[in-house]
């Protein structure tokens, strides 16, 4: 069998090809119904199959094209038969359901032309082979018969599918770091420190004020208060006036005689003591300006410890707010990060669950794909549903509890559609019956 | 920061130094002037005594006075003699207790001088201690453990 290197297997084309009329006028007809199915509005939904179809079909295959995988290809075999690859099946699986009405196509004997009809809605009939050597309920081809799977190996398989699903990624819950609360501790000893240091220097200054004035009071003596001790005429030293006033009398004059200068001398013993009450006077003036001074200097002084006080305990206060503030400040910023974190774990978490359980369900796909040359040509099995493989119902949404599949299929079972919107129902595929 | 009262009590010291000196030389001026106010007014009296004899005389000579004659003449002479004598006598009493009231007055000014100054020196030394204790009180916020006492 010749093998062209361009498609890398058996029975294709010998050279490109263009447009080759290959195979009977009613297979060429067959397929182009399926052509003309397949862009029906009804089937819209599957454009993007048809289009692989379209493109993997080796009638449109163009020269110089990569080796492809002939178990996803329809090809021509030495026999000049056309045998639909597994993509092809699948499609027209899809196809032929939407009619509602099962295929009826009768598949030929290995080797025969395709002479499979289907009778639909629309009346229209398809004839096509799947594949010469396959078949197991098949018209009985040429060699041995494959052996199909069974229902209780879909349903072991469909098990071990949902079984085998990964389960939700669920990081440990976040801890941030906690952050010390703000400790005004500090503060607050400083202010109370202050309090206690404030009635110290206050007695401080009263201590002193009282001092003052008590030295003040116990230590004044008025120097002028009593002119006890001072000269004055009556004391002054020599001959007194009484004996000044025999001696004249005694010699025949006037005793009187010396009385003008007796009384200017009284007159200025008085003005001496008119000085020595003035300056007693100032003196008690002076002290009680002193007593004032002090009180007044005391009352300033407690004033001002106060102000000081009360000056450094704002401080401590301001400063503290202060520090408090940049606290909250560092607490804000901190707690932000931590959501920010927390929010990048679920999302991370949410994230790689989703691509877990899509990568997971893509390779179930796979699975389940690769079986379908399997399930057509045993087409009394039934198919695992969605639920049964644990899908979510919506994309999106969290794979639900995986179900193990029904042990006793049902009586028409579901093909899995989750390939389509879910408006197509899938009929039962008896394809070779 | 305690204050320092060691200055003040330097200074009270001097003070009471300079105002016992003072108070010393004032008293022994005052002894000196009452000494010399003495010693003039006897001698005053030792030459009024000397002298008034010999002036007595002289008007007897000139027949102005005897037993039973008192003239005129002799009467103003002799008022005008005890006029001038008691006069001068009164007024050395005078200067010398005036002298003496000078001294009397100094030392009371240094008594006032002494008692003003310790004042304002002790007020000085209060003020200071309360003027520590207020500077503390505004530095404490600055000071490592608020400072001690004051």
């Amino acid at each position: 069998m010749p093998t062209n290197p361009a498609y890398g297997f058996p029975g294709g084309p010998s050279r490109p090809v263009t447009q080759p009329r290959v195979g009977t006028a009613a297979q060429r007809k067959a397929y182009q119904n399926s052509l003309e199915r397949v862009n029906a509005p009804e089937t819209q939904t599957y454009k993007n199959r048809t289009k692989i179809i379209n493109a993997y079909n080796p009638y449109l295959v163009q020269a110089g094209k990569a080796p492809l995988n002939p178990h996803s290809l329809s090809y021509i075999d030495s026999n000049g038969n056309y045998v639909m690859g597994d993509q092809e099946k699948i499609a027209m699986v899809r196809i032929l359901s939407g009619g509602g009405n099962g295929p009826t196509g009768s598949p030929t004997s290995p080797g025969g032309s395709p002479t499979g009809s289907r009778s639909g809605s629309g009346g229209r009939s398809v004839r096509f082979s799947f594949g010469g050597g396959g078949g197991g309920g098949g018209g009985g081809g040429g060699g041995a018969a494959a052996k199909t799977l069974t229902q209780a190996q879909l349903d072991w398989l469909t098990g071990l599918l949902a079984g085998g699903a990964p389960g939700t990624l669920k990081f440990p819950d976040y801890k941030g770091m906690p952050m010390r609360p703000f400790d005004p501790s500090q503060y607050d000893t400083a202010i109370r420190a202050m309090t206690a240091a404030q009635g110290t220097d206050l007695a401080t200054a009263r201590q002193q004020t009282a001092a003052m004035l008590n030295y003040l009071n116990t230590n004044y003596t008025n120097p002028y208060a009593s002119m006890q001790g001072t000269a004055n005429m009556a004391n002054a030293p020599g001959s007194t006036q009484l004996a000044m006033q025999r001696l004249a009398a005694d010699q025949g004059v006037n005793p009187y005689i010396g009385s003008d200068t007796y009384n200017q001398a009284q007159s200025a013993d008085q003005a001496f003591a008119n000085l020595w009450k003035t300056l007693g006077a100032n003196e008690d003036i002076a002290q009680r300006s002193r007593i004032s001074n002090a009180q007044l200097y005391g009352n300033q002084a407690t004033d001002a410890i106060r102000a000081a006080a009360q000056a450094g305990i704002s401080g401590l206060r301001i400063n503290r707010a202060g520090a408090q503030a940049d606290w909250q400040q560092q607490a804000d910023a901190r707690a932000y990060q931590d959501y920010q974190i927390q929010q990048q774990l679920l999302q991370q978490a949410a994230l790689q669950n989703f691509q877990t359980g899509n990568d997971y369900r893509n390779s179930e796909m796979q699975a389940l794909l690769g079986l379908l040359p399997q399930l057509i040509q045993a087409p009394g099995l039934n198919l695992p549903t969605p639920a049964q493989l644990g899908w979510p119902t919506q994309p999106g949404a969290p794979a639900p509890a995986a179900k193990p599949a029904a042990k006793k299929p049902a009586a028409t079972p579901a093909v899995n559609n989750r390939l389509g919107t879910g408006k197509v129902t899938t009929p039962t595929v008896k394809a070779n019956a | 920061m305690p204050a320092d009262i060691a200055g003040y009590n330097v200074q009270e010291a001097d003070l009471r130094y300079r105002y016992n000196t003072d108070k010393a030389n004032n008293a022994y001026g005052r002894f000196l002037s009452q000494q010399r106010g003495q010693r003039t007014m006897d001698d005053m009296r030792t030459d009024f005594n000397r002298q008034l004899p010999d002036y007595r005389a002289s008007f007897g000579q000139r027949g102005l006075s005897a037993s039973g004659i008192n003239s005129g003449i002799m009467r103003r002479s002799m008022a005008n003699f005890l006029g001038d004598y008691t006069r001068d006598y009164g007024r050395a009493q005078q200067d010398t207790t005036q002298e003496a009231q000078n001294y009397d007055l100094q030392s009371k000014q240094m008594d006032s001088y002494l008692n003003n100054s310790l004042a304002a020196l002790e007020q000085q030394k209060r003020n200071d201690i309360a003027n520590a204790a207020l500077a503390i009180e505004a530095l404490r916020p600055y000071l490592g453990a608020l400072g001690g006492t004051s």
